[in-house]
């Protein structure tokens, strides 16, 4: 059922796609944060419309035929994101023999730069940007959506395993996190009402979806997200108390074994899924040690021969006291512990530049925005949702293997598109205000 | 359930595109995207018509 109306809706995207290259570029995005396939069962599970899409937009931008005039622009993101590529290059060529997903997790890194490297260049006018983070967060909502109405449907009994494109419960629930700033700027700015509301019903249900997860680190993600978004708000207060609202309604509400996973937290030390992860990290950085310029290759610490090579070995943690070892491979479980161990010191120090850099470019654009004015306020207020996603992925993203996330690339490359934004609005401000001085100056 | 909300979640992408592609060929007003339109501010309504080119220029 779902495959023919997929099919049907095909027959309108893919010409318009043809026709205008910047609707392929929104469908690239899209079915890059949906994860189509993951929902087919039929024959259009093995149509990869992902690259479909991708291919006819890179060309058809590329020959110039975007209403939009191609500027080849490379600001500071896509420079460390062409270091980060160069870098993933060196290591996948020189990871360890039979890592089982390593040119899988290279391809993924690649495509999702390659995208990113696109954005400034199509992204040039409010209505796109607008337009480019509905199309995001219509996708990456989705899964908050499903599993937000399973779980009111069950009554709070519905426990989400994960997805097959992005991992485990853990790891989508951080997925959801990231969208939910995205539906909350669209609902401050959306004009039709109906929207609007089918936007609200959205942030509820992706919340509940990130509760159903069970997810101990999705909930402290969710919560410093929440926090960080009543901070930048124009009512604090009010978000103070949403918060404290809804954290005493989900205490109240949600399932007892929610509330014990939740107890565990303050328990890590003696929890062994938390010691199993230390372990992993002790073993990353082992190998970061022995190989510090090209790391071990793309999840090189899940590799079983590599986990017993490493076996025993502190690495920069010989101060942290593991009581036992795994006998099988851990995944690396923390998006600084994994770049560490799969792309070396190197890799690790150009993520951290990626992460600073957002976090930088955010400061300058709210305050650029706020001295721009009014007109300018939804760039103010895009950054600040974007802010909260990105603390809701540092925070959330040390204890998962999710530095290979697209969705997290793309948040960071469209914070650097609205520097670009108000960078050239102040330069041309700027640029008035001398000539206006110049003109009284001859005047007079 | 799910089949629902992919049919929903697909549809909306269509009536998204297809404003796109409308406003692109035939620009009708700054923030106008149809179901999608958004204000200019988060407390005034759309109001200027469109401009041409690059807004970042």
């Amino acid at each position: 059922m779902r495959d023919l109306l997929v099919f049907a809706s095909m027959w309108v995207l893919m010409p318009l796609a043809l026709i205008n290259p910047f609707v392929a570029f929104l469908l690239w995005a899209w079915t890059a944060a949906i994860g189509l396939n993951s929902y087919m069962y039929g024959f259009m599970l093995a149509v990869p419309f992902n690259m479909i899409f991708a291919i006819i937009a890179m060309a058809s931008i590329l020959l110039g035929r975007d209403a939009a005039r191609l500027k080849l622009t490379f600001p500071r993101t896509s420079v460390l994101y062409l270091l980060l590529a160069l870098q993933a290059t060196l290591s996948v060529v020189f990871a360890y023999d039979g890592l089982p997903r390593n040119v899988e997790l290279y391809g993924n890194l690649i495509k999702a730069l390659i995208f990113c490297f696109f954005m400034p260049w199509v992204l040039t006018q409010r209505y796109r940007v607008h337009a480019f983070v509905i199309a995001l967060a219509l996708g990456s909502s989705f899964h908050g959506l499903v599993e937000g109405l399973k779980f009111f449907a069950s009554g709070g009994d519905h426990r989400i395993q994960g997805l097959a494109k992005f991992g485990d419960n853990n790891q989508l629930a951080i997925v959801i996190i990231l969208g939910i700033p995205l539906l909350i700027y669209l609902y401050q700015y959306s004009a039709h009402r109906l929207l609007r509301l089918v936007l609200a019903a959205g942030i509820v249900l992706s919340i509940a979806a990130v509760i159903a997860t069970h997810s101990r680190g999705g909930f402290v993600a969710l919560f410093l997200m929440l926090l960080t978004i009543a901070l930048a708000s124009r009512r604090k207060w009010l978000g103070f108390v949403l918060i404290a609202v809804g954290l005493a309604g989900a205490v109240v509400f949600a399932p007892d074994s929610w509330s014990e996973r939740m107890n565990t937290i303050k328990e890590a030390e003696n929890d062994t899924s938390f010691m199993s992860r230390v372990v992993a990290w002790k073993v990353s950085s082992a190998i970061a040690l022995d190989r510090p310029i090209t790391g071990g290759g793309f999840h090189a610490v899940q590799s079983p021969d590599v986990w017993n090579a490493y076996r025993g070995r502190e690495g920069l943690l010989a101060f942290w006291e593991t009581p036992y070892w795994p006998e099988t491979a851990y995944a690396a479980h923390s998006v600084y512990f994994e770049t560490l161990g799969d792309m070396g010191f190197i890799g690790f120090f150009i993520f951290l530049a990626i992460l600073a850099n957002a976090f930088h470019t955010l400061f300058r654009v709210r305050r650029s925005a706020r001295r721009l004015g009014e007109e300018y306020a939804w760039a103010r207020d895009l950054a600040a949702m974007l802010a909260a996603s990105m603390v809701g992925y540092v925070v959330g993203a040390a204890a998962l293997s999710l530095a290979y996330l697209e969705l997290m690339y793309m948040l960071v490359m469209l914070i650097q598109v609205l520097w670009l934004f108000v960078q050239n609005a102040e330069t041309a401000s700027a640029r008035s205000h001398r000539d206006d001085a110049m003109r009284a100056t001859a005047e007079g | 359930m799910e089949t629902g909300l992919l049919i929903l979640d697909t549809l909306m992408v269509v009536i998204l595109v297809i404003a796109v592609y409308r406003h692109e060929r035939k620009p009708s007003g700054e923030g106008s995207l149809g179901l999608f339109s958004y204000k200019k501010s988060r407390v005034a309504a759309p109001a200027r018509p469109e401009r041409q080119g690059d807004d970042r220029a």
